[in-house]
């Protein structure tokens, strides 16, 4: 049996990443990433593969700390993924029952992972480290509504 | 007018009238008005006459109205009148007028007619017109009401008129005319017109056989003036002669008026005068007397029946009689056994079949079955492999299979649902009740519980027991051939696969979800049937679903025991040696006295010997002497002496012999004295006799010549002779027989089923059928060449599995034509996907068969050896893929890929679940498809491939098969793109592609979206040419979600660190 060493995630979180995130501080987490699920294929250009593509935005309509304080989770109802130009999903925040962690591949010095993927490449000193905890995810069961293209 | 209208109710059919009109014109009766006067006159005579004698005539209207007759209406007779006065007709008159016809009431108002308007009634036409005209305004409760007193008085007075005609024949001769008659009284003449209106009122009064008479009346100028004088008239019979306006004088005679004599004093006068005419009468007779003699009558009958029941009912006091519903039940009902215990037969066979039915306490009863541990828990899930989730309970008819499985069942707690002959048994039946029955967790009563929103204490399971399942193909015609069993086998199959399915997911843990129904045998399913080698029922016995019993016989002191008790509790002593005897008879066994190997038509026949027994019950007691002190036993005498005969072979209550059906008879052909018992001859008187007459010599001679009648029967009564004689044939050679050596028998036989053949065709291809009866000749032939005494000690049934021809028995020809017919629709199928240039090469299936098949084959089964490559790690999931290495065979595998796009055969990945227990996996396999190999399968040519090296050089050509129909694809794709690349160097380039991607594809499954087409997964790298359409269709920055409809059947499965790692 393999094993592998796996690091808890490094308790300082990224401060700039913090600073920017939009996102309400539920979803917030320390690299920024947010657990997105939908049923279906989010399709974009090829030339946009190599690049990070932006493919919409996310709005919560509901959201107003300022006016519902901030353990008010009725905002959690109603998420809004606007996707491209035409194409508006309506969603809703929940809680996992589960968390994920997001675990990457730590870089370690000594290990030049040539053959990345080969099952051997594993037992010669990779190690883990847990990036984030997901406990929330933002859900997007129903199917896209369109919408005018003077979203943007 | 309107007086006459009186008799015609408006419901009255114009159209009967007009018949009846018709009638009117015929005769012209003019010319007898002397003669009728003369006739009334003498009835008027004869009538004073009887007033002055005080002899009583009812119904003076009748008379009165006569006077309103018409003489043109004589003849006027309805059809109805005619049967009502047949007697009438018979009548000596001379004269030419028709006999007085009493008429309908009906036809009174045509005929009365003229009567009132009179003016001139000579056309019939007119009078027709006018009646019909008024007929809504006619009256109807007149007519109605006259009616209901009809039928008698009307006749009574017929006759009294008839005996005056006798008597006065003379008298009416003489008077000729009118001239003789008395003078017409002035005054009268002037009440002819006017009369009508008053006798509106009176009319309605009248009975109808008023209107009879009224119409019977000579002149209907008169008529007014009869009745005027009517309520005055108390004077005797005085008639008138009346003229009408056309100066015809009439007689009237006068209406006498009768004090009205209640009709006891007439019946009673009737009664008492004249018995033979009272006769002719309906109510001449004494009712009281006949109702008295009917009384009589029923008492001596019942009190006769007291004297006979009361011997019968005494006895049945003193014996015990159970029950009340004794009078409506069988016997065979009756003593149906209801408790296992109650059960006849080998013990072990009941045992088995409770044993059976117990097996199924866990499934049925999940909580109730006493808690087991845990390790006992275990081995019932390997005890339900073994446990066969049909049971099959076959035998003879009467053994009680019917009654064991219900007493059985009933003794496991279950409510037995029927299923039998009277219903209807397809495949249908099968998927919808029994499916539903068995399927679902069934307690009987759950209807009631829902409608009623009640339940029902103690609700039972359901055992379902499908009676007489051999005779479930044979009846069902629309459902097609073995409709029902092959329905029973498929849902023992999807049985059998849920449950292994199951099971799977308690070990492997993660849930698999079936994609078909999650069907399971949940209730016992109980299958009877006589003859469990019916050809229906192959496909159950060989399949290893039915856990088959088989019945046997029930040893005979159990019977006769039983039968005793039997009688005993019916009241009639007995004696265990003549319930033995009784037995024997019916199950025409022969005694041990007798000495007899042969085995009866229905030994063992329980429910046979109820019934005879019921009957020999009857007789015994009907038999006995009821002054007898001493109460009768039913003795082996008394059973030899009155019963014996009737049952013996040709006896009256002789048992079916035919029940053995084509497969028995042949049995019997080769087996000496045909297997029947060999019957003392000295018992018998009739046989004895007969045999002296015959002049019969030897013992043996004579037992031959029973046999053959008793065989001649039972193939006669079969009704198979074909088939008999073709089982005969097959069956010849594997038997012994004695004495020839040079193959003489054969030859003869050879001899008589030539001779049979020809009768055969005579009777049923040109309806000969006087030749019928010599059909079982032939029969006889065999047997008597081919009978032996060796007992056939190796009875082919017995091994069923041992048969290595493809078709044998007596189906074979059937099964090898049939087997043709698939081949040939094989081959015509094949033939439909053959590629045009191959269609055009092989034009005929046979063609094909003979060229094409034994090729196609070869060629699809190279000989290679492939390797298995990618052995997965977790077993289960992963498949083994086996691929080619060698360049040579590689050819080889590329030309079988090549066959197999040109004949359209692929290979089928299936499972099969084998039954050795070695190969665990129960296997995959793949099938040919369309199966070619089974067209070219010889089960003698030997040397059987290793499955596993087939398997794998399938795998490799059905995944070589796959890319070549990926590149097909593609090339086609290209040249309805339209850019049609022949060029062979840029098809190698794409192959390279291609191979790599068909690779990837095979890992995976085969993705499909929601219509089921087919997703060619791009892998990101190789897309370009797909992600080129893309962008022709869509402009340059879109970016959008394409939703998937439904829900997600992701699945999540546990990963590897390999495999995670491997991603990261």
């Amino acid at each position: 049996m393999p094993t592998i060493p796996l690091h808890p995630r490094p308790f300082a979180p990224s401060a700039t990443a913090q600073g920017s995130n939009p996102l309400p501080p539920l979803l917030r987490t320390p690299s920024g990433l947010a657990l997105l699920e939908l049923q279906g294929d989010i399709r974009f250009p090829p030339t946009a593969a190599q690049a990070s593509t932006q493919v919409g935005k996310l709005v919560f309509p509901l959201y107003s700390p300022d006016l519902n304080g901030e353990d008010d989770t009725k905002w959690m109802k109603r998420v809004y993924l606007y996707v491209g130009k035409n194409q508006r999903m309506a969603g809703e925040v929940k809680k996992l029952v589960k968390p994920f962690a997001v675990i990457r591949k730590r870089d370690v010095a000594d290990s030049e992972d040539v053959v990345m993927g080969d099952a051997e490449a594993t037992s010669t000193g990779e190690e883990l480290e847990v990036v984030e905890i997901v406990k929330y995810k933002i859900l997007f069961a129903t199917r896209p509504e369109p919408v005018g293209g003077e979203v943007e | 007018m309107s007086t006459y209208s009186d008799g015609i109710p408006t419901s009255f059919d114009p159209a009967l009238l007009n018949s009846e009109l018709e009638f009117s014109n015929a005769p012209a009766s003019n010319s007898f008005s002397d003669d009728l006067h003369a006739i009334q006159e003498c009835f008027a005579d004869e009538k004073a006459k009887k007033t002055s004698a005080g002899i009583v005539i009812q119904h003076r209207i009748w008379n009165t109205l006569e006077a309103f007759r018409s003489e043109e209406d004589y003849p006027i007779d309805t059809p109805l009148k005619h049967l009502k006065n047949a007697p009438l007709r018979r009548l000596p008159t001379d004269s030419d007028i028709p006999s007085s016809p009493p008429v309908m009431p009906l036809i009174s108002s045509p005929v009365a007619y003229p009567a009132s308007s009179l003016a001139n009634p000579t056309s019939p036409k007119k009078r027709k017109r006018s009646d019909a005209e008024r007929s809504p305004l006619r009256d109807v409760p007149n007519n109605n009401a006259s009616r209901r007193l009809g039928a008698f008085l009307d006749d009574s007075d017929d006759e009294d008129d008839i005996a005056a005609l006798k008597e006065q024949a003379l008298k009416r001769r003489a008077i000729n005319s009118i001239k003789d008659l008395p003078a017409l009284p002035d005054g009268m003449d002037d009440y002819t017109p006017p009369a009508s209106q008053p006798e509106i009122a009176d009319s309605e009064a009248v009975p109808i056989e008023a209107l009879d008479e009224y119409l019977k009346s000579p002149s209907p100028v008169k008529q007014p003036a009869a009745r005027l004088d009517e309520p005055t008239s108390a004077q005797p019979n005085r008639g008138r002669v009346v003229r009408t306006a056309s100066g015809k004088p009439f007689y009237l005679p006068k209406k006498i008026q009768r004090e009205s004599v209640s009709y006891e004093q007439l019946i009673a006068s009737r009664s008492d005068g004249d018995q033979g005419q009272a006769r002719q009468s309906y109510y001449g007779i004494n009712i009281h007397r006949l109702i008295d003699d009917a009384k009589a009558m029923d008492e001596a009958k019942s009190a006769q029946q007291e004297r006979t029941r009361a011997e019968p009912t005494r006895q049945s006091v003193e014996q015990p009689m159970p029950g009340k519903a004794n009078r409506t039940l069988m016997w065979t009902e009756k003593y149906r056994a209801k408790k296992f215990t109650d059960l006849v037969g080998d013990e072990r066979t009941h045992r088995s079949v409770l044993r059976w039915l117990k097996a199924w306490d866990p499934i049925v009863f999940p909580g109730a079955a006493r808690q087991k541990p845990k390790i006992a828990k275990k081995g019932f899930e390997e005890e339900e492999q073994k446990h066969r989730k049909i049971l099959l309970l076959t035998g003879p008819p009467g053994l009680g299979k019917t009654t064991l499985a219900h007493v059985c069942a009933r003794q496991a707690g279950y409510e037995v649902q029927e299923i039998n002959a009277s219903d209807e048994r397809s495949k249908d039946v099968v998927k919808g009740r029994i499916r539903d029955m068995v399927g679902t967790e069934n307690v009987r009563g759950v209807n009631t519980t829902t409608a009623g929103g009640k339940v029902r204490k103690a609700g039972k399971p359901v055992c379902v027991v499908v009676d007489e399942v051999d005779g479930v193909v044979s009846g069902s015609g629309g459902s097609g051939e073995g409709g029902f069993v092959k329905a029973l086998i498929d849902l023992i199959n999807l049985d059998d696969k849920n449950s292994k399915s199951i099971g799977q997911q308690s070990s492997t843990g993660p849930k698999r979800k079936k994609k078909g129904d999650k069907f399971r045998l949940l209730r016992p399913l109980i299958l009877i049937c006589n003859d469990v080698y019916h050809p229906s029922l192959r496909p159950l016995r060989q399949s290893s679903f039915a856990e088959i019993i088989h019945i046997r016989k029930p040893a005979l002191n159990m019977v006769v025991s039983r039968m005793q008790e039997v009688f005993v509790k019916e009241g009639i002593q007995c004696d265990s040696d003549g319930v033995r005897r009784l037995c024997e008879a019916t199950w025409g066994v022969s005694t041990k006295k007798e000495g007899g190997t042969g085995s009866g038509t229905g030994e063992g026949d329980i429910r046979g010997v109820m019934v005879v027994g019921e009957w020999v019950a009857g007789r015994f007691r009907s038999s006995m002497d009821p002054k007898a002190k001493e109460t009768p036993r039913l003795s082996r005498r008394w059973i030899e002496d009155n019963i014996i005969n009737d049952l013996g072979h040709g006896g009256g209550a002789a048992r079916s012999l035919g029940r053995g059906g084509a497969k028995d008879v042949v049995d019997r052909v080769f087996r000496e004295g045909a297997g029947f018992p060999k019957q003392a001859e000295t018992t018998d008187v009739k046989t004895a006799t007969a045999r002296a007459k015959q002049g019969v010599v030897g013992v043996a001679e004579a037992a031959k010549k029973r046999a053959m009648a008793r065989l001649r029967e039972m193939v006669d009564t079969s009704g198979e002779s074909d088939r008999i004689i073709t089982d005969c044939f097959s069956a010849y050679p594997t038997k012994a027989f004695q004495d020839d050596n040079y193959l003489s028998k054969p030859t003869a036989a050879y001899e008589w089923l030539h001779f049979h053949d020809t009768l055969s065709s005579a009777v049923h291809g040109s309806q000969e059928w006087e030749l019928a009866p010599y059909l079982s000749q032939s029969v006889l032939a065999f047997h008597s060449l081919f009978a032996s005494p060796r007992q056939q000690s190796s009875n082919p049934i017995t091994d069923p599995d041992a048969e290595t021809s493809p078709f044998s028995g007596p189906s074979a020809n059937y099964m090898a034509s049939e087997e043709l017919k698939k081949n040939k629709a094989q081959l015509m199928a094949l033939q439909s996907t053959l590629s045009l240039p191959l269609t055009r090469q092989f034009r005929s299936p046979e063609e094909m068969a003979l060229e094409l098949i034994p090729y196609v084959l070869r060629m699809l089964s190279p000989d290679v050896k492939p390797v298995i490559v990618n052995t997965g790690a977790t077993g289960s999931k992963s498949v083994a893929t086996a691929s080619v290495r060698k360049a040579s065979e590689k050819v080889l595998v590329k030309k079988a890929v090549e066959a197999m796009a040109a004949t359209g055969v692929r290979f089928e990945r299936s499972r099969v679940e084998l039954e050795d227990v070695a190969n665990r996996t129960g296997g995959w396999v793949f099938r040919m498809e369309p199966p070619l190999d089974s067209l070219a399968a010889f089960e003698t040519l030997g040397g059987k491939k290793d499955e596993k090296v087939r398997y794998a050089v399938r795998s490799v050509l059905e995944t070589e098969w796959k890319k070549e129909s990926v590149r097909m694809d593609a090339e086609a794709a290209k040249r309805r793109g339209g850019h049609l690349d022949t060029d062979d160097t840029v098809e190698d380039a794409k192959e390279e592609i291609d191979v790599e991607k068909v690779a990837e594809e095979n890992k995976k499954v085969l993705k499909r979206d929601f219509f089921g087409r087919v997703i060619k997964d791009v892998p990101v790298g190789q897309g370009v040419r797909r992600e080129k359409n893309v962008v022709k269709h869509h402009d340059e920055g879109r970016i959008w979600v394409s939703f998937h409809e439904g829900f997600s059947n992701a699945v999540r499965k546990p990963i590897t660190i390999d495999e995670l790692m491997r991603g990261l």
